[in-house]
C-alpha cells in the first residue's frame, strides 16, 4: 500500500509543480521542460522521503519497507508521469480530431460536408502551428526559407520510420 | 528479500508480451490495421500479467500497482503507435527526412496539408463509428471524442493555455 501511495503522491507532486510553472509562464520548449519537471520532482520527492525514512523512525510506517517496494513506487510515479507527458501535446495544440468533434457537436443534426470542413480548417490552423512547434522544440531549423531537420528531428524521424517498417505499416498522418 | 523484486519480472514479461504480440500480429495480418493488432497485444500482455500474478503471493495493493504500471505502459505504447499513425509532426518530419536539402513551407504543405489531415480523420471517424454519413454530410454519431475534447478544454483552463 505504501508503494501505491508514494508513487501516486510523487506523480501528483510533479503535476502540481507543472501547473504552478505553467500558470506563471509557459516555457517555450514545453515538451522537454515537462519531462525535466516530472523527473526532477520525482527524484527530489524520493530523496526527501528516503531521508525521512532514515531520520524519522515514526515516518517508516507510511513508507515502503524494502528496496524493491521503493523501486516499484518510483516506477509507478514515472509511469504515471510518462502517461501524462504523452497526453500533453493534445492539450497545448489543437488536435484535429477533437476540433472536428467539437465542430460536429456545434452543427448538430445538420452536420458538415467535406468542403465545408476544408473551408473552416485550413493550413494556418492545422499545419503552421505544428511547424512552429517543431522549430520551438528544435526538431527543425530554418536555413533561409527552407526547413531542415536538426539531428534531434532526424533521430526522432528515424525511430518512427524504423518502428513503422517493423510493423509493415504505411506512412501515417 | 528477492520476492520484493518479482514485480519487475512480472510487469516486464507483460510489457514484452504486449509488444511481441502487437508486432507479430501486425506483420502477419497487415490488413487488420495497427489499432487491432495493438489491442491484441494489450490483451495478451494483460493475460500474462494476470497469470504471473496468480502464481505470486503479494498484497492486493502491490498487484494494483503492477496493474497500474502495466496500464500506463499500454497507454504510453498506444500513444507511441498513434503518433506514428496520426501525428502531424511525425508526418512532417517524415517528409523532411526524404529531402536532405529541406523544404520551404509552400513545398511542405504541397506534400501534406489541411485537406489531407481532414480527409484522413473523417475517414477514421466514420470507420470507428464516431460519424455517420447522410448524403454528402457527416453527422456526429457518438460523443466519446467530444468528451475527450471537453477534458482537454478543462486542462487548458487549469494550465492557462490559450486556445490556438
Amino acid at each position: 500500500m505504501a508503494a501505491l501511495f508514494l508513487g501516486s503522491f510523487l506523480a501528483l507532486a510533479g503535476f502540481l509543480v507543472h501547473v504552478a510553472i505553467w500558470r506563471r509562464r509557459r516555457p517555450r520548449s514545453s515538451g522537454s521542460s515537462l519531462i525535466k519537471i516530472f523527473i526532477s520532482t520525482i527524484a527530489t520527492g524520493t530523496i526527501v522521503a528516503a531521508a525521512a525514512f532514515f531520520v524519522f523512525p515514526s515516518a517508516r510506517a507510511g513508507l515502503p519497507a524494502h528496496l524493491g517496494d521503493w523501486i516499484q513506487a518510483v516506477t509507478l510515479a514515472l509511469a504515471l508521469a510518462a502517461a501524462y507527458v504523452l497526453t500533453y501535446p493534445a492539450i497545448e495544440v489543437e488536435s484535429p480530431t477533437l476540433l472536428l468533434a467539437e465542430l460536429f457537436d456545434a452543427t448538430g443534426a445538420q452536420g458538415l460536408t467535406r468542403s465545408e470542413l476544408h473551408r473552416r480548417l485550413g493550413n494556418d490552423v492545422l499545419v503552421r502551428p505544428r511547424v512552429q512547434d517543431m522549430l520551438d522544440e528544435k526538431l527543425v531549423e530554418l536555413s533561409g526559407p527552407r526547413y531542415l531537420l536538426t539531428p534531434k528531428g532526424r533521430a526522432l524521424g528515424a525511430l518512427f520510420v524504423a518502428w513503422r517498417t517493423c510493423l509493415r505499416a504505411s506512412r501515417g498522418g | 528479500m528477492a520476492t520484493h523484486f518479482y514485480w519487475i519480472l512480472m510487469v516486464g514479461c507483460a510489457c514484452v508480451t504486449c509488444i511481441t504480440v502487437h508486432v507479430t500480429s501486425s506483420r502477419l495480418l497487415p490488413h487488420q490495421g495497427t489499432y487491432r493488432s495493438f489491442a491484441a497485444g494489450s490483451v495478451a500482455g494483460l493475460a500474462a500479467l494476470a497469470a504471473l500474478s496468480a502464481t505470486m503471493h503479494a498484497s492486493a495493493a502491490s498487484h494494483l500497482v503492477n496493474l497500474t504500471i502495466y496500464l500506463c505502459f499500454v497507454y504510453v505504447f498506444f500513444h507511441f503507435n498513434n503518433m506514428g499513425e496520426t501525428a502531424r509532426r511525425i508526418r512532417l518530419i517524415g517528409e523532411l527526412l526524404d529531402e536532405p536539402n529541406g523544404l520551404t513551407y509552400v513545398e511542405l504543405v504541397a506534400r501534406y496539408n489541411a485537406r489531407e489531415i481532414i480527409d484522413r480523420r473523417i475517414d477514421r471517424m466514420v470507420g470507428s463509428g464516431q460519424l455517420r454519413i447522410e448524403g454528402e454530410r457527416f453527422v456526429a454519431a457518438q460523443s466519446s471524442f467530444l468528451m475527450m475534447a471537453h477534458c482537454m478544454r478543462l486542462l487548458k483552463r487549469i494550465l492557462n493555455v490559450p486556445p490556438a
